[in-house]
């Protein structure tokens, strides 16, 4: 999925993106390849973890604008954790096949989420 | 009473996990604690921190022990004479507990030779092991008579109250269940590491540990289970003071 966004770049992050020759898109998209529930799950290597260890942390912080639902988070997170152990229980070693089955969990979970607020909406008009 | 040596008391080891990760050692920790239970507290209804809480921690242990029935269970004329003068110095002294404490003193000293000595040890020494001995005050050891408990269950129940790992994941998890006991161990240890900040210093597996710790409790964001998630923190933190130990082990040899 491609998409624009649009955003201010403080002076800090232009002053990194300068000095490295980088691009800031590149380094969106290296952050954005990171952050995932899937890839979180299925390593232990702390610097995979990294991206999506700054989102938790972001949808727990003040900045958070969007909006979760806990009941969602209970019901989906222990799917997560069991379709992981499962997978890596019948393909040991096969990283690809765990991320592949915590996919699925994800697509449900966020279907199910913006059900959720189609319905909240629905209800308060 | 079933143990082996009733001076000794037996440290669980999460207790040994927060005192490590806190700078404070066992025989600091359980001072305080001691130093914070008296008996003009435990018969004055106005609220005085850190008192208040190390007293409750008995209250609490008492209910689960023996519940219904009499805190004090001594009812001998001159045993209540004394209590009722320091519940009255408590209605007298209103708010100012220094002084309250100071004239209830005599009648806790009169309590200390009148009570005798049925639940605490001969000697006013406990032992946390071989070397380390641990002071117990008059007051403490009035109030174990007074209440019938030897002095090393009330500072068992206070030290199995202590687990980091479980405030941290209440705390994570909303969960509201109010412990007086690890209220009074985080209180009364900040307060104690105030007057030694030298002990601030922090080694660079501590650094590590506190970095593996942060990113472990954003980890912890995905388990909703409360035994699971706890079950996670407490390996994690025992792990580190196996760790810490062994190292200080290592240096001693």
């Amino acid at each position: 999925m491609q998409t624009n966004i649009n955003i201010d770049l403080p002076t800090d992050f232009v002053e990194l993106c300068r000095y490295s020759d980088e691009t800031p898109e590149a380094v969106f998209q290296s952050f954005a390849n990171q952050m995932s529930f899937p890839k979180f799950l299925t390593t232990q290597d702390r610097n995979e973890r990294l991206a999506t260890y700054f989102f938790i942390e972001h949808i727990q912080s003040p900045e958070f604008t969007g909006e979760i639902s806990e009941s969602l988070e209970d019901h989906y997170f222990p799917l997560l954790h069991t379709a992981v152990k499962e997978s890596f229980e019948k393909y040991p070693n096969d990283r690809e096949k765990a991320m592949k089955a915590a996919r699925k969990v994800m697509k449900l979970w966020s279907e199910a989420a913006v059900a959720e607020r189609r319905r909240k909406q629905d209800d308060d008009m | 009473m079933t143990k082996k040596n009733p001076n000794l008391i037996t440290v669980p080891l999460e207790f040994k996990v927060a005192c490590t990760i806190y700078h404070i050692t066992i025989q600091e920790a359980l001072q305080i604690f001691i130093y914070y239970c008296t008996l003009y507290h435990a018969l004055n209804s106005r609220y005085n921190q850190y008192f208040d809480e190390a007293n409750e921690t008995l209250f609490r242990y008492l209910d689960t022990k023996r519940p219904g029935t009499k805190v004090i269970l001594r009812e001998e004329d001159e045993v209540q004479q004394c209590i009722l003068a320091i519940v009255e110095e408590a209605a007298d002294c209103g708010y100012d507990f220094v002084l309250g404490r100071r004239r209830s003193t005599k009648y806790v000293n009169r309590l200390f030779k009148l009570l005798g000595r049925k639940f605490y040890p001969t000697s006013r020494t406990l032992y946390i092991d071989e070397e380390t001995p641990l002071q117990l005050s008059k007051d403490f050891c009035v109030m174990c008579e007074l209440y019938g408990c030897h002095p090393a269950e009330f500072l068992e129940h206070y030290m199995s109250m202590i687990s980091i790992a479980d405030a941290e994941t209440r705390l994570d998890m909303n969960l509201q269940n109010y412990n007086c006991s690890m209220h009074f161990f985080m209180d009364t240890t900040n307060i104690f590491l105030d007057d030694h900040q030298e002990r601030f210093t922090i080694t660079p597996e501590e650094s590590d540990f506190l970095q593996q710790a942060g990113e472990l409790r954003l980890y912890l964001y995905t388990i909703r289970n409360f035994p699971q998630r706890k079950a996670l923190l407490q390996k994690f933190y025992q792990e580190y003071y196996q760790s810490n130990n062994q190292k200080q082990f290592n240096y001693a040899n």
